[in-house]
């Protein structure tokens, strides 16, 4: 097995939670996400293992669902929101000033491998369209020129964390609410959204 | 039925058993209504939307799909109507936006579910005129089988089939919407036993099989209903054919065998009757070769034999012949005045069995109804793949399946108890006390229990199994199917009078009791546990006689070799299943060059032996093996071929098993069996699958060969001056210190079994270097 302990333990603690074992596969791909950036086949393999059903029925799974990423994202993930509320609020041309700055379409990530590009459905900001997300990192109230001073400070600046409220003040505009994600490491975070294990006690 | 339901379809008023799904009460009524994704056998999905037809509810008209509606008393179904044709035309649209139109070079056109219903509730022309998604053409998913993603529509039928039917879901869709294709997962190839069903099942030509592809078009296929002789199970087989060549065979649904599925041995193991090293002239040994000669010489040498009255005659007969032919040698032995028993079967694991007028047989269908399933036997996967396959729909079901190790592995995780080291020891022995043990107690107690007992290993001894069956007896409503796999085994257990073994064989012939030995469709020096015994009698006897298709380890030895017609597709006759249910064999195919029937041989030479008395024809042979059944019906040629018998008559005479009850000496560090596929000729002569069974290992658990101190994946046997290097696989459900040895692989049969076998880690340089 390709996981260490401390994960495989975590691994277990969340297979028993459920009284069948396969039903623990979301949080589980969830979790390899968080070790990797992405659901490597070296993870679909534990996992197989784990919960008892085929490899490829792992995959069939992690591929279904847009948001296990099927390989390693840019050091930055921008997620622009593309849903009603972001649209009707010019998202199309955030979209075109990340497309034009990266240098790529949806679901490509650049060579130096700092930028990942997707344009998502619903992050739940309508309130505050049009959005973003920096490693799921809500940004709200976006102007064109606000995107493209975000995109250069990170190319310029490459923090090696991006939190919710730094990004806000900086490029933000309007703002529906208070975010907050007890933890913004990204991608490589534990849980990318949410959490499956202990949330309201983390969260405080 | 009283309970039945009534539903107006299309204004006629039907009936149906209540909660059947409503695709089905119609088909049984002969309203088809199209479909791609629903499968008589499999679970409904409603993936495919071309089953929808319209109900009255009390919202008015609706469109549902008909797999996943089920009927209820006075349903009123419009299959027909405007908005229902409507529909099909859009959804035959939608599954055309993608479908390629490669039919001029696909194997499913002319058979094509999807070409057929475009056909026929098709919309004439489509709106669309983009793109049609791309993927590489087609990609192999394992040896035997190639998939064409362009050609899939989504149907689901392939990967429910691995899932809910064999069990080994290696197949799946990944993605989803319109990027959604069928793939395995890298590296990790459809290796199924079962995947030939898939292909059958593929409403389009996704999936296809490296034996047919480009082979044939359809609608020059000749075919013919038979029965698969490759184990005793009998599946119903449709055999293709053109150009007088076997190209295909399909599985056949009956529902009382193997309800249309096959295993991929029964179903791409047929490449070999084409082939050209089959045997095509009778062959004569001369001092230093052999000599091409004729049928007429043959039968005029061993006539001078069998005149000679102090001459004595043996017969060694493969399981895979045919009712007719165990009768026309048993007979043929008669008529020489052999009353002692000449006969033996080229079976290395024969018992007696439990046959008896107060065990009640049980039917394959027998599974499905009973409480619990008891299982003791050789590995059903390796051996009877169906039988597997029913059992794990009986569990599937909800029968409690209980399995006595060690060798029903790939039954453990599905059984309720898997009874391993603890309580059966390495020599297949129950060393607790069977009343004691909790579990079984509790599924069986005077529950109807149907139990497939067998001998595990060769070396297992009858009255470690007669203590099993003697509890079960005493404690549960006991229906039993006795395990013997081989071929047509119950057809010359039924017909030869009496039977007996290679056990037997090695131990009763010698040249003292032997002059001229018929070798019949069989090869006991390459693929029996007591080969070098045979082989020893083999050389010694004066003359001998091999009826076979190839020249292998045996008929090599014979001073006369007569080509014969295979059982698949070659001759006519009937076969006798694990639950005697006798079914049809259909020719379909000539033989190549001379080769004829072994029947057909043997009537020959009594003729030339001017022997009075003998049936002269295959329908006199065919009534003769049935005359002592006691039956209404009895399964001749003509009562076979009425509609209503093509799945076979049953019977359930009683037969004569005639073994030594000596067990035999195995040390009880080790085991054999057979794996599904070896090293036969046969496979060996069939292109696509002769590489299956072509790796050598053997079997134990992690700390076994820990012992051994192996470690480089490679280990080397060792026997007096025979050394073999195989590779070891860790199955760790077989207990500590027992060593599992698959029979049927190459060098195997080299191997003494009764005496000790050393096996020493190999450090791959050395073998480098001795190769």
């Amino acid at each position: 097995m390709s996981w260490d302990e401390k994960l495989i333990k975590q691994a277990k603690k969340i297979v028993k939670l459920y009284p069948q074992k396969r039903s623990a596969l979301g949080p589980l791909l969830h979790l390899a996400q968080s070790k990797d950036g992405y659901i490597s086949d070296d993870s679909v393999s534990v996992i197989s293992e784990l919960v008892g059903i085929t490899e490829v029925q792992v995959k069939s799974v992690s591929t279904f669902y847009s948001m296990y990423k099927q390989e390693p994202t840019g050091k930055y993930l921008l997620s622009v929101c593309k849903s009603i509320s972001c649209e009707i609020n010019n998202s199309n041309s955030i979209i075109d000033v990340v497309k034009d700055f990266t240098g790529l379409n949806n679901n490509e990530t650049d060579e130096e491998g700092l930028f990942t590009f997707e344009a998502v459905e619903c992050i739940g900001a309508c309130g505050g369209a049009p959005a973003i997300q920096v490693n799921y990192e809500t940004v709200e109230g976006l102007s064109t020129e606000n995107t493209l001073n975000l995109c250069e400070w990170l190319k310029n600046e490459t923090p090696d964390l991006v939190v919710a409220d730094e990004l806000q003040n900086k490029f933000g505009g309007t703002k529906s609410f208070d975010w907050a994600i007890a933890d913004n490491s990204g991608t490589t975070g534990s849980v990318p959204g949410f959490q499956t294990l202990n949330t309201t006690k983390d969260k405080k | 039925m009283s309970d039945n339901v009534k539903i107006n379809v299309n204004g006629l008023q039907i009936e149906s058993e209540p909660n059947k799904l409503l695709i089905e009460a119609c088909e049984d009524s002969g309203i088809h209504i199209p479909r791609f994704c629903w499968h008589k056998r499999l679970d409904p999905v409603g993936m495919c939307r071309m089953c929808l037809v319209e109900i009255e509810t009390p919202r008015g008209k609706m469109l549902v799909p008909s797999c996943t509606t089920e009927v209820s008393d006075e349903m009123v179904v419009d299959t027909e109507s405007e908005i229902v044709k409507k529909a099909q035309e859009g959804v035959l649209e939608f599954l055309l936006i993608n479908h390629p139109l490669d039919c001029p070079i696909c194997d499913k056109a002319g058979e094509c579910p999807l070409q057929d219903q475009t056909m026929a509730y098709g919309p004439g022309e489509s709106r669309f005129v983009e793109e049609k998604r791309h993927f590489e053409k087609p990609i192999p998913i394992s040896e035997i089988i190639l998939l064409d993603r362009e050609r899939c529509i989504l149907c689901a039928r392939c990967t429910r089939f691995s899932d809910e039917i064999s069990g080994d879901p290696l197949i799946e869709f990944i993605q989803r919407g319109n990027k959604t294709e069928v793939n395995t997962f890298p590296n990790e190839p459809f290796k199924s036993y079962f995947s030939g069903n898939t292909v059958q099942i593929c409403p389009v030509g996704a999936l296809t099989s490296t034996s047919y592809r480009f082979k044939a078009r359809p609608w020059d296929l000749k075919s013919t209903r038979s029965t698969c002789n490759g184990c005793s199970m009998g599946c119903s087989v449709e055999l293709n054919s053109s150009q007088n060549k076997m190209l295909r065979i399909l599985g056949v649904d009956n529902e009382h065998t193997n309800q249309g599925w096959l295993c991929d041995r029964g179903r791409y193991n047929f490449e070999y009757l084409n082939s050209d090293q089959r045997i095509k002239a009778p062959l004569k040994k001369t001092e230093s070769d052999r000599e091409e000669t004729t049928l007429q010489e043959v039968y005029s040498d061993l006539s001078k034999i069998i005149e000679d009255r102090s001459n004595k005659i043996t017969f060694l007969l493969g399981s895979n012949l045919t009712n007719e032919e165990f009768t026309s040698f048993n007979e043929f032995s008669n008529k020489l005045g052999n009353h002692d028993n000449s006969i033996y079967l080229n079976e290395d694991i024969l018992f007696k069995g439990f046959f008896d007028e107060n065990i009640e047989n049980a039917k394959i269908e027998d599974l499905n109804k009973s409480d619990a399933i008891i299982i003791w036997a050789e590995d059903l996967k390796e051996t009877l793949p169906v039988l597997y396959l029913r059992v794990r729909q009986a569990v599937k079901n909800g029968v409690k399946l209980v399995i006595f190790g060690h060798t029903n592995s790939t039954l453990a995780d599905i059984a309720d108890v898997y009874y391993s080291g603890e309580t059966v020891s390495n020599n297949f022995e129950i060393v607790k006390d069977i009343s004691k043990l909790k579990e079984i107690k509790e599924f069986i107690k005077d529950k109807n229990v149907t139990a497939i007992l067998g001998k595990a290993s060769p070396h297992q001894s009858d009255q470690s199994i007669e203590k099993l069956f003697t509890y079960l007896k005493d404690n549960a409503n006991l229906k039993l199917l006795n395990a013997f796999n081989g071929g047509n085994s119950f057809g010359a257990f039924q017909t030869l009078g009496s039977v007996k073994g290679n056990r037997e064989f090695s131990s009763e012939v010698s040249k003292e009791t032997t002059d001229l030995l018929f070798v019949v469709g069989a090869d006991p020096i390459g693929k029996s546990i007591f080969s070098s015994n045979i082989k020893n009698i083999i050389n010694e006897i004066p003359t001998v006689v091999a009826l076979d298709l190839f020249m292998h380890e045996t008929s090599e030895l014979a001073d006369y070799i007569v080509p014969t017609s295979s059982t698949l597709g070659e001759k006519e006759g009937t076969f006798t299943n694990i639950e005697f249910r006798t079914s049809r064999i259909d020719k379909l195919i000539p033989s190549p060059g001379q080769a004829l029937s072994d029947w057909e041989f043997i009537s020959g030479l009594s003729n030339f032996c001017k022997f009075e008395g003998m049936s002269e024809s295959l329908t006199d042979l065919n009534n003769k093996s049935f005359d002592s059944f006691d039956l209404d019906t009895k399964p001749t040629f003509d009562n076979l071929d009425k509609p209503r018998n093509l799945d076979g008559i049953i019977n359930t005479s009683v037969p004569n098993i005639t073994t030594t009850d000596e067990s035999i000496e195995f040390s009880d560090s080790f085991f054999v069996g057979k794996k599904l596929y070896g090293d036969k000729v046969t496979e060996r002569h069939s292109k696509s699958i002769s590489l299956l069974g072509s790796s050598q290992f053997i079997e134990g658990n992690e700390s076994t060969f820990e012992k051994y101190k192996l470690n480089s994946g490679k280990c080397i046997l060792v026997q007096e001056n025979i050394e073999i290097t195989v590779s070891y696989k860790i199955n760790p459900s077989l207990p500590d210190g027992l060593i599992f040895f698959p029979k049927n692989r190459r060098n195997m049969n080299k191997l003494d079994f009764s005496k000790n076998i050393q096996i020493l880690p190999s450090h791959s340089m050395e073998v480098l270097n001795v190769n």
